[in-house]
């Protein structure tokens, strides 16, 4: 147990370290002068080399490397090329938005998908299978961000139940505050639902083949009871690892879903960045969703853990996938 | 002695074919009966459907009397309280019988805490108590480790404690030593007459193993193609067997005693699957004996001494002792 | 030499119906090439937003351009660019995974090792790092798409292939003396091309939803292009005036997804030998 989690977290700073590396040289090559852009075409010479000295950009590129991951790691971040405030400025009331939102569509796609999916493969050919599954065959082929501007145009335009965009900060109250939130997080939330619904399906009825199930059966549960007590625990296996894929689904999202109802979340302050080259902000970010990503997977291995005892003992066995 | 199962006329059906056709079977309070034919003859089937437990698109007519209650007529809710209290059953694979995540402790309490409405805390002392009991010493084995962390012979001696766990009157063993290596066998089913013995229960013994039949039970039937062929006690059906199947059975059974080097005999052919059973006897295909007689199905026909053949031509006295 | 499958079943309606959709997708788009019922780029000020007509089938956008005439030109730009980005992750994803299933040890790994890290990038975050930093536009949407699914096809191939390594008769290919190249482009190649096939129609569909959505950001193709994607995001603006804008475009993409995925689901059951029928009952 102890020697699986050391191993899964050295994958992944070693991940972290490879993600970032490839996102400074990734910036490296890209074409334009970062004290260019920030004093404009016009500058003397002699000011935009005072200026690359100051910000460290005459030093060696191995160098700078690692100036910026010891910031990173010291939390003492540079400061944004557009802005000019320290990134962690800027990050702080962005996660106040882009977090909450991911959370309520994770919750919001989980909630839906794992009890579908549950009943669905326990009606297996029935009309509620049939209704569940050609409600998720809709719902993955639905794009996230038209999903958006269909719920715009119904609670918004038409019925005037939600503001259209735009997020009111927490500062108004947590009802208006959320109430900017809603549609955004169903917006993100139903396709991913729709994926998960048939991954639990699929599992589940998987599950209702195995051997261990009959023992149950034998023993007098009933069927419900044998799937409640014997077969969730081993379904969830495999939905656990698309739910940690869904994640980092959710994250990307987040960035056309922020700019469909102009949120002022990571995935907008990312798009913007990346549009203004402000290198900065970039690569801090792309390192930190990484990292997101990267924790993410960490925890859906430890889950395993925690389902599957064989993983625990660390009998020589591949998890699904 | 009482009667405890009684089976009449017992049907599966699949999908317009018949998988199991006029099985009947009699098991008395505290006897033994086995279950014997090659892979394929609807031996689990029969087993599953006493259970109730065989798939759901299966469609099963006749009865299936347990103490004069049809099971075939009760609702799901009257077989749950059935199972595992009055019919338990020990299944062929032990490895894949048992929840990978759960531990075997909690597996075995689950049927006790159930049935005899055990708490929580005095469930799990009759679980390590009904562990400890097949042989699984609860200072070498603990009740909480994980089916993964046992052996395969020991995975099927708790697959034993969680079917004998609340004292079930009809013991059902599916080719209970069939995925067991050799010399575990004796060991399982040695354990499986012991438990039956002591605690009473009636044994049913399915294996497509003479040797094992002989061994544990005092009755038994042949099944081919989803019928019984012959039936009757084991010292007339295997000391005078009347049915070539049977005796093609028999022939193919090595014999420890005899002459080294000798190849043994096989039954030509394969058992066809369902649907490709030819009319009349099953088994005339197979058979060096059939004429256009057998093109007509044989009624299971019983003598004096309750040995029952279903056979046009079955073998005389020529066919007693090898 | 292509193994026998089992017993293979018949393609379903759901999958017809999909292969369907997919086909009038496909001549929708290849009829925009010679003809469309005006010229998408054209502008008619005074009849902008109007409704539909009978001169304008699907009404007008802001400019008066023919929605229609959009629509079946989207159609085209949304296939071209899916197509070639599937067609990029094949022709380097299935040769990797190849290669890798051939020869196990570091190449194995290196390759393993690269699929994660890739898949360690949530997809759409690296597509509008990719176009934002070469510019947007088709060709870079194309190659944002086509890398995420390089990945995908090795892991797919590889899985698959991996799978067939053991088999006796690729055993047997290698006792006779064959190189493990010949061995994989002659009989591993064509017994992975059903699973390849599925995962190709799937990533497809993936491809149509994320071009949209980066044309949709304003990173896929540019004016005078059109695109779905685009159509949405000018759309936006005017949901107050005319939702019927929104509507459309949106339609045409599910439509496209659904077709592809319906096809691919239906292939699948009929194709990947994974998942074979299973065995009747005992």
């Amino acid at each position: 147990m102890v020697w699986f989690l050391a191993k899964r977290m050295v994958a992944l700073a070693l991940t972290l370290v490879a993600a970032s590396l490839l996102v400074f040289a990734v910036l490296e090559v890209l074409p334009g002068d970062p004290a260019l852009l920030i004093l404009g075409v016009n500058a003397r010479e002699d000011t935009l080399a005072a200026l690359r000295e100051s910000m460290g950009l005459d030093q060696p590129a191995y160098w700078r490397y690692l100036t910026w991951i010891g910031g990173l790691l010291s939390g003492h971040l540079a400061d944004s090329l557009t802005y000019d405030v320290p990134v962690s400025e800027l990050l702080a009331p962005r996660i106040a938005v882009s977090l909450p939102l991911a959370l309520m569509a994770l919750t919001l796609a989980v909630g839906l998908a794992l009890p579908l999916g549950v009943l669905a493969a326990a009606r297996r050919g029935r009309a509620t299978d049939v209704a569940v599954m050609g409600a998720s065959q809709l719902g993955v082929a639905v794009p996230n961000f038209w999903l958006g501007i269909l719920l715009i145009l119904l609670f918004a335009v038409t019925l005037r139940w939600l503001p259209s965009g735009g997020f009111p900060g927490w500062d108004a109250g947590v009802g208006p505050a959320l109430a900017a939130l809603v549609m955004p997080a169903v917006a993100l939330a139903l396709p991913q639902a729709a994926i998960l619904a048939r991954v639990t399906r699929s599992a589940v009825l998987e599950v209702l083949g195995e051997d261990y199930m009959r023992t149950a059966r034998a023993k007098g549960l009933s069927r419900g009871e044998a799937l409640w007590r014997h077969g969730l625990r081993n379904a969830m296996i495999p939905v656990v690892t698309i739910m940690g894929l869904q994640f980092s689904f959710l994250l990307a999202g987040t960035i056309i879903i922020e700019n469909v109802f102009n949120l002022p979340g990571i995935g907008r302050l990312i798009f913007q960045a990346i549009g203004q080259r402000d290198i900065v902000v970039v690569r801090d970010l792309v390192v930190l969703l990484a990292a997101t990503v990267g924790v993410v997977n960490f925890l859906v291995d430890l889950s395993y853990a925690i389902l599957d005892p064989r993983l625990r003992h660390g009998a020589a066995r591949r998890v699904h996938g | 002695m009482a009667v405890l199962l009684e089976i009449t006329g017992l049907g599966v059906d699949v999908a317009g074919l018949t998988l199991l056709d006029d099985v009947s079977l009699r098991l008395d309070r505290g006897g033994s009966l086995g279950l014997v034919g090659e892979s394929g003859c609807g031996k689990s089937l029969t087993a599953l459907a006493i259970m109730g437990l065989s798939p759901p698109d299966l469609r099963a007519r006749g009865s299936v009397r347990l103490d004069g209650a049809d099971l075939l007529a009760a609702d799901e809710r009257a077989l749950c309280a059935v199972r595992g209290r009055r019919v338990a059953m020990v299944f062929q694979e032990p490895m894949t019988a048992l929840n990978p995540v759960k531990t075997i402790g909690a597996q075995v309490a689950e049927g006790p805490r159930r049935h005899l409405g055990l708490s929580r805390r005095a469930a799990r002392e009759h679980a390590r108590a009904v562990l400890h009991r097949v042989g699984l010493d609860p200072s070498r084995v603990s009740p909480d480790q994980y089916p993964h962390e046992l052996s395969g012979g020991q995975c099927q001696r708790v697959v034993i404690a969680i079917a004998v766990a609340c004292g079930p009157a009809l013991l059902i063993a599916d080719e209970p030593t069939t995925a067991l290596d050799v010399s575990t066998q004796a060991r399982i089913l040695d354990l499986i007459l012991d438990l039956v013995a002591d605690e009473g229960m009636a044994l049913l013994m399915i294996s497509h193993d003479m040797a094992v039949i002989a061994e544990t039970v005092t009755e038994m039937a042949v099944m081919y193609a989803g019928r019984i062929v012959e039936a009757g006690t084991c010292r007339r059906v295997l000391g005078d067997p009347r049915h070539p199947y049977t005796r093609g059975l028999m022939d193919a059974m090595p014999r420890g005693a005899g002459r080294p080097g000798e190849p043994l005999a096989a039954i030509p052919g394969t058992v066809p699957p369902p649907g490709a059973w030819p009319a009349g006897c099953a088994f005339r295909d197979r058979c060096a004996r059939a004429d256009g007689v057998c093109a007509v199905r044989p009624p299971l026909v019983a003598d004096a001494g309750g040995h029952a053949v279903a056979c046009h031509h079955p073998l005389g006295d020529a066919g007693a002792g090898p | 030499m292509v193994e026998a499958m089992g017993q293979r079943r018949r393609l379903g309606v759901a999958a017809w119906t999909g292969g369907a959709i997919a086909a009038l997708v496909l001549l929708v788009g290849a009829v925009s090439l010679v003809w469309t019922p005006h010229d998408p780029a054209v502008m008619d000020v005074a009849n902008k937003l109007s409704g539909p007509s009978w001169s304008h089938p699907l009404g007008t956008d802001h400019f008066g351009r023919d929605t229609l005439s959009q629509l079946m030109v989207g159609a085209r730009v949304s296939i071209a660019v899916s197509l070639v980005a599937v067609g990029l992750g094949v022709g380097l994803g299935v040769p990797l995974g190849l290669l890798a299933a051939a020869r196990a040890g570091w190449i194995d790994e290196a390759v393993m090792r690269f699929n994660d890290l890739a898949f360690a990038f949530p997809a759409l975050l690296t597509a509008v790092l990719i176009t934002a930093l070469l510019g947007p536009g088709a060709i870079n949407a194309i190659l944002a798409i086509g890398i995420f699914n390089i990945p995908v096809f090795a892991r797919v191939a590889r899985g698959a292939a991996l799978a067939l390594w053991t088999r006796p008769f690729i055993q047997a290919a290698r006792l006779a003396g064959r190189g493990r190249t010949r061995i994989s482009i002659e009989h591993i190649l064509p017994n992975i091309a059903g699973a390849l096939i599925v995962q190709g129609t799937i990533q497809f569909a993936l491809a149509v939803l994320a071009e949209a959505g980066l044309s949709y950001l304003g990173l896929g193709s540019q004016p005078p292009e059109v695109s779905w994607g685009r159509m949405l995001n000018e759309a936006q603006t005017f949901l107050f005036l005319d939702p019927r804008l929104a509507i459309l475009p949106g339609l045409a993409i599910v439509v496209t997804v659904l077709g592809l995925n319906l096809l691919g689901d239906g292939l699948r059951d009929r194709l990947d030998p994974r998942l074979e029928p299973r065995r009747g009952g005992r």
